[in-house]
């Protein structure tokens, strides 16, 4: 291993030694670093990797000053050594730290205000980081030596990649894999598990025999699946429970090892309880049990696919060999697909395998890149603020040593050198900086906690763990660093330009900076970024509102929705449709219900399915689809969802039947296959059936707030074998008042019986608004930081540049102005950069607002309120921060400031 | 100095780097790698406290550089042998008599 780029990293480090000692140790050192950071690679793997660069860079930032301080001290004795003992460098470092604090203590405002744009920034920083971290860079948890697991997908080429694969092709590969320790294949199932009196739904995954041996998980109590018998698991009815499973629906029992429990309608029995910190290869989605792949047709309710070769929903990890090299196992993949395509043309023609490394496959290879292109760009925006943050503090430091000059050359008389008095103002940043550190981890780990919280209105809890992981400490502790030094640096090396003689006597050559047009060149791109994102902010907000007015054709308001799938829990067809017509009756029958109705889908979820029609007399054009959307409803779902029949009639108790051809379809199916013509009456074939219209209702929306409006099918209940069936239930009285109720009835009629995904229909709408909060989220949060950012940059500007007018303001009040003219003078003087900042950002958000028109709810994006409110918002916060340092300017003594000058 | 150092006591990197170089001559990073062997990786002089430690070494007069042994081996380059000096050699003694002190003081009171 020769790490260059680590190499080439240290060797920029290395600048922090002086230049002679580098040049005489500076290869040797070299050689100890790579010497140190192999020692520990091989030790504690990446980790250590980590944890020696972390060590290495603290050594080389005290060293190095180090160094440099002897050698200065050196330089400026000349040959005469001082004793022992004195250290002037710590000594006057002390004195320099003692006085900053004492300055930023005595201007509380700046500090906060320095403090807090710096911390916005890092935090911010710190948040993105800290979730690109969790979701992409981190190792696998729970498992051992994450980096020599690799995902085998298959792929059939035309981008058409990262797929899963059979049962016949993984034990294939599983009996026949030279370059691997061990391959294991896995997918996630839908459960229903009895823990005692009641069953609930939950996320487990099927596995191969060797899934815990392969990946090396730790058992908290009893073993994995044993890997001596078949590749596919025992023959008995053996689960590995999660440990969160464990505690919190088994109670943590001790004897756990050898209890049953009731999975799909069959006694499982428990062998062992795995390592929490272990949850499976897709962490994000954690399943709490894991159950042998040999009972796939029982948990998965399918049929025996281990002869299928067509049949692919098994996702596969390898462990490599030790020592292997990726690229030798890939080759023999490819070897291995072309035996396979040889032995089985029909099944693997054209299919490849590809080997992806674990660590670098994000959270599904599949999304990798998105997930990476959509990190880059958070990232680089996050940078892009933080850097806005820090030269605008730049501004204001900048600003703060003009005022400060006369004390500085009092110093600079009293016989400090120029060096030292550098060394206070880094002082000062680099206290500030670190304050900063502080407040935005802080940000950081609230900011992180919050994200935790996210809840997506899914059927299961998404687990971010998004945590403050050390790599990302590190991270803002350089990015602390760097702010403090980009902060810090202009204002100090300006400072050495001063003018002793003529400062002190308040000459106005003593100015420090001359053409500051930069500054200008700041206010003027923060006030159009400004402009920019208030516009669109305020066009996201007003989608928001856009969104929750949208008309979906349906009710929300009293509609309560449970789902429940008597199919997992064992019942025939039969049975399942009885139980769902006595559980209708009894719950109408219940105190303020008014109807209830069911049906396969819930509109705006995330799940619907497409069906291919013909009509007859129709010919569609040949890049027209003939796939339509529908859903599968019972007679009470339209009177609950309050949709209007408009033409023909609803649904009956008699169309719930296995033979029956009646259908429903919307306005749009109309007017797309018989325009101006009555739909009730007429036919179109599915599925080898002839359908017969009996009624119209009007169009909706059926999978999200933005579609345009689109034909929709409503087929009878019981005509077409559904599974899972959600009731919506529309009452006068509080629908969450009605869980209780509905609870007892599903379990009088059926006891354990799981009801899932119980909500109101407004909770349900949550997911189909979510882009829209999202959008209006995003982009209000990050036009609050410019217009924060706005206020620090355009105050420090225009108070250095005001600093320098003060004579100039001495002369025009001396001479007849008043405090409030010369006031408004300085200001509009100082605010033509921002003017011309505001034309820019009005323009630019022009052509944004039609640029972003395809995301919004609404036509018109050009609001004239919308526009005007930014445009006057940040006018305001423009001349206020201006207005403040110019009228302390104005009210200044004139003779005083005339006698200086 | 090496009085400064009696009375002082030498920094603990000092007295290591002294100690590997008590009987035979070394460069950096055998240096290196020899205290961490002898401390159990206790103690790791990283590159810049390691080259800044032989530097200040060298100044006070505690060792000197010096050729390479005939039959060394190079790793990376010609790194510079470092030789002890005779004050060096005293001052690494009297830091070993005040730290033999210390734990016959220890043993005494039965500290096992």
């Amino acid at each position: 291993m020769d790490f260059p780029v680590s190499r080439r990293f240290y060797r920029m480090v290395l600048l922090l030694f002086p230049t002679p000692f580098r040049k005489i140790y500076g290869g040797e050192m070299e050689v100890a670093f790579l010497a140190s950071i192999r020692r520990a690679g091989q030790k504690s793997g990446r980790r250590g990797f980590l944890g020696v660069w972390f060590f290495i860079l603290a050594d080389s930032v005290w060293q190095g000053l180090r160094q440099r301080a002897s050698m200065l001290r050196r330089r400026r004795q000349g040959s005469n050594r001082k004793p022992r003992g004195q250290r002037p460098f710590f000594r006057s470092m002390r004195e320099d730290g003692r006085s900053a604090a004492r300055h930023l203590a005595r201007n509380p405002g700046f500090t906060f205000a320095v403090v807090g744009t710096l911390a916005l920034g890092i935090g911010l920083n710190t948040v993105v980081f800290g979730g690109v971290y969790s979701l992409l860079l981190r190792p696998l948890p729970g498992v051992t030596e994450p980096e020599e697991l690799s995902l085998i997908c298959r792929s059939r080429g035309m981008g058409a990649e990262f797929l899963p694969s059979s049962l016949p092709l993984f034990q294939d590969l599983a009996s026949t894999a030279d370059p691997f320790s061990g391959v294991s294949g896995w997918t996630y199932s839908e459960l229903s598990v009895g823990t005692g009196d009641r069953a609930e739904r939950v996320l487990g995954q099927i596995v191969s025999s060797r899934f815990f041996e392969v990946l090396g998980v730790p058992m908290v109590l009893g073993r994995g699946f044993s890997s001596q018998g078949p590749e596919l698991g025992p023959q008995e009815q053996l689960v590995v429970v999660s440990e969160g499973f464990w505690r919190n629906q088994l109670g943590g029992d001790p004897r756990v090892i050898g209890r049953t429990l009731d999975i799909n309608g069959s006694k499982w029995e428990i062998i062992g309880v795995a390592a929490g910190e272990f949850r499976g290869l897709m962490p994000i989605l954690a399943p709490a049990l894991w159950a042998p792949l040999s009972h796939h047709p029982k948990l998965m309710r399918s049929d025996d696919l281990s002869q299928y070769r067509e049949n692919h929903f098994l996702d596969l990890v390898a462990r490599l060999k030790p020592g292997l090299e990726p690229g030798a196992a890939q080759e023999w993949l490819r070897e291995f697909a072309a035996r396979l395509a040889e032995e089985y043309p029909e099944a693997h023609k054209g299919i490849g395998l590809s080997l992806i490394p674990q660590k670098r496959a994000g959270l599904h290879p599949a999304v990798r890149d998105t997930q990476v292109g959509l990190s880059g760009v958070l990232i680089v925006v996050v940078a892009l603020l933080l850097l806005m943050a820090s030269v605008n503090v730049s501004g204001l430091f900048l600003a703060k040593a003009q005022s400060r000059r006369k004390e500085l050359a009092l110093r600079r008389g009293l016989g400090a050198s120029p060096a030292r008095l550098r060394n206070l103002l880094l002082m000062e940043s680099a206290f500030l900086a670190l304050a900063a550190g502080g407040v935005g981890v802080l940000i950081a780990r609230y900011g992180l906690a919050g994200l935790n919280r996210i809840r997506l209105p899914i059927q299961w809890t998404l687990n971010w763990s998004f945590s403050l992981d050390w790599p990302t400490l590190v991270f803002t502790s350089c990015l602390t660093l760097l702010a403090g030094l980009v902060f810090g640096l202009a204002p100090s090396v300006r400072i050495q330009r001063l003018d002793l003689m003529t400062t002190l006597k308040g000459g106005a050559s003593s100015r420090l900076g001359k053409g500051f047009w930069k500054g200008r060149l700041l206010v003027f791109v923060q006030v159009a970024l400004s402009t920019v994102l208030l516009v669109l902010s305020g066009l996201f907000a007003k989608n928001l509102k856009s969104a929750l007015e949208i008309d979906t054709g349906f009710r929300s308001d009293g509609l309560f929705l449970a789902t429940l799938d008597p199919g997992l829990q064992g019942f025939s067809p039969s049975e399942t449709e009885e139980l769902f017509v006595s559980l209708s009756q009894r719950i109408e029958n219940l105190p303020g219900v008014r109807s209830v109705g069911m049906a396969r889908y819930v509109p705006l979820g995330i799940d619907g399915a497409q069906r291919l029609v013909e009509v007859p007399g129709y010919l569609p054009s040949p890049e027209e689809s003939m796939n339509v959307r529908y859903n599968i409803v019972n007679s009470g779902y339209f009177s609950s969802m309050g949709i209007p029949v408009t033409s023909g009639r609803g649904f009956q108790a008699a169309d719930e039947d296995p033979g029956s051809v009646a259908a429903i379809v919307n306005q749009c199916f109309v007017e797309r296959f018989w325009p101006n013509e009555s739909a009730v009456g007429k036919t179109f074939s599915e599925g080898g059936r002839e359908w017969n219209i009996v009624g119209v209702v009007p169009d909706g929306k059926y999978v999200s707030l933005g579609e345009t409006i689109r034909p929709f099918i409503y087929f009878p209940w019981g005509s077409i074998p559904s599974g899972a069936m959600t009731l919506h239930v529309f009452s006068n009285s509080d629908p969450t008042s009605l869980i209780a109720l509905v609870r007892n009835e599903t379990e009088a009629l059926a006891p354990g019986m799981p009801l899932y995904d119980l909500k109101t229909m407004e909770e349900h709408l949550a997911f189909s608004l979510l882009p829209a909060r999202l959008g209006a989220v995003t982009v209000g949060l990050f036009g609050l930081v410019c217009v924060l950012l706005l206020c620090v940059g355009v105050h420090g500007v225009v108070g250095f540049s005001v600093a320098q007018r003060i004579p100039e303001v001495g002369v025009r009040i001396a001479l007849g102005a008043g405090v409030v003219r010369a006031t408004t003078q300085i200001v509009f003087s100082e605010s033509k950069a921002a003017g011309g900042g505001l034309l820019l950002g009005f323009a630019v958000a022009l052509g944004l607002s039609q640029l972003v028109k395809s995301l919004l709810y609404f036509r018109n994006t050009l609001d004239p309120v919308v526009f005007a409110g930014s445009v006057f918002l940040v006018a305001a916060v423009a001349n206020l921060s201006a207005f403040f340092p110019a009228r302390l300017a104005a009210r200044s003594d004139p003779s005083e400031v005339l006698r200086r000058e | 100095m090496v009085k400064e150092f009696k009375r002082n006591g030498l920094k603990p990197r000092f007295f290591h780097i002294l100690l590997s170089l008590a009987d035979q001559d070394l460069h950096g990073l055998r240096i290196m790698e020899e205290v961490s062997q002898r401390t159990d990786g206790e103690i790791h002089l990283w590159p810049g406290v390691l080259y800044g430690s032989l530097k200040h070494l060298v100044e006070e007069g505690l060792i000197r550089e010096t050729d390479p042994p005939s039959d060394s081996e190079s790793g990376g380059g010609q790194p510079r042998y470092y030789r002890i000096t005779s004050s060096g050699r005293a001052a690494l003694a009297a830091e070993a008599a005040r730290l033999s002190k210390y734990v016959a003081a220890a043993l005494a009171k039965n500290l096992g």
